[in-house]
């Protein structure tokens, strides 16, 4: 997919209807679909409140990209900053979705990237997150980015 | 004898949280990875958006009532979990040897655990160091449960290096 076909935002307000499809679809991916007990009216307070506890990027594609149940929103990650009383804060990445018929377009190299520059810009020390231990397409996913990253690097 | 009491840290405390957090690094074997100042600790909790929250514990001395120092702390902040939402994290738990089996830690579990409750907070997460044995054994006997072993979760981490190349990309 082209990086101009792809749009990464600010989750909105009036995102909560995707994000909540999209935390049900990753929820029956990791067979914990009857786990997720959260609404969209809950996602609205605690996302856009006073004091957000969650942050999210979205990433949608133009119509003619629309999935075949007409979703623009094909992906999304969720984040929010932590604190380690030696080095100070932390972006922690708590969700990273993208829908299986958009995967290996870039997408989530994109988030990756949009995430990182975050991290750098808010003077973030490293960024965190887990892996199940099972996940295996998601702990290669990581290593691949490591390793490319390192050849990047060499290359320069 | 010595009484103790638990309370929000205000940002007079910085000074005194810096020194446990350091006097903790030291006693970890690291005190030089500690790059936090004084200053980094007031403006992210005291601040507009507070980056963490933190108890502290002030014993005072019978004998001289008017003295009281500070001997523990507690440091959290709230997580997002999208299956069930907000969580209360508990980062750092720190209380000087000489005070430690006094009630201090107790007391502590018990006020983050009904600052979770008023918060509307599903539970409370911490990471513990598989070889500290006495901390599992403690956390366990409390009730926790380990989410690695039961879950097979693993924290993984980009670290300064990675975030500049990716951001660059």
């Amino acid at each position: 997919m082209k990086k101009q076909l792809l749009l990464l935002f600010t989750h909105r307000g009036l995102d909560c209807p995707d994000l909540l499809r999209l935390i049900k679809e990753l929820a029956k991916y990791e067979d914990m679909e009857d786990q997720v007990v959260l609404t969209e009216k809950e996602l609205l307070e605690d996302g856009f409140g006073e004091h957000p506890f969650y942050h999210c990027l979205v990433a949608e594609v133009p119509k003619e990209q629309w999935s075949s149940e007409e979703h623009s929103i094909v992906g999304f990650a969720m984040y929010y900053f932590t604190y380690d009383p030696w080095i100070g804060k932390l972006l922690y990445l708590e969700d990273f979705y993208v829908m299986a018929e958009y995967r290996g377009l870039g997408i989530g190299s994109e988030i990756l990237k949009n995430l990182s520059q975050l991290a750098v810009k808010c003077r973030c020390s490293s960024m965190h997150f887990l892996v199940a231990e099972w996940n295996e397409p998601s702990i290669r996913l990581f290593k691949i980015d490591k390793k490319h990253l390192l050849k990047m690097a060499t290359e320069e | 004898m010595n009484c103790f009491r638990i309370r929000p840290a205000t940002p007079q405390d910085c000074p005194e949280i810096l020194h446990l957090i350091k006097e903790r690094a030291a006693y970890e074997h690291t005190p030089n990875a500690v790059t936090l100042t004084e200053e980094d600790l007031l403006q992210d909790g005291f601040g507009e958006h507070p980056f963490y929250y933190c108890l502290v514990a002030e014993v005072q001395n019978e004998e001289q009532i008017e003295r009281s120092y500070t001997v523990g702390y507690a440091m959290y902040y709230f997580t997002y979990d999208p299956r069930i939402g907000k969580l209360l994290y508990l980062e750092d738990f720190y209380i000087m040897e000489p005070y430690q089996g006094l009630g201090i830690g107790s007391e502590i579990l018990k006020i983050l655990s009904q600052t979770a409750l008023e918060t509307n907070c599903s539970c409370m997460q911490f990471l513990v160091v598989i070889w500290n044995q006495p901390s599992v054994e403690y956390y366990m006997r409390c009730g926790a449960s380990d989410l690695s072993t039961e879950e097979g979760w693993h924290l993984f981490r980009f670290n300064e290096e990675t975030l500049l190349r990716m951001a660059a990309e």
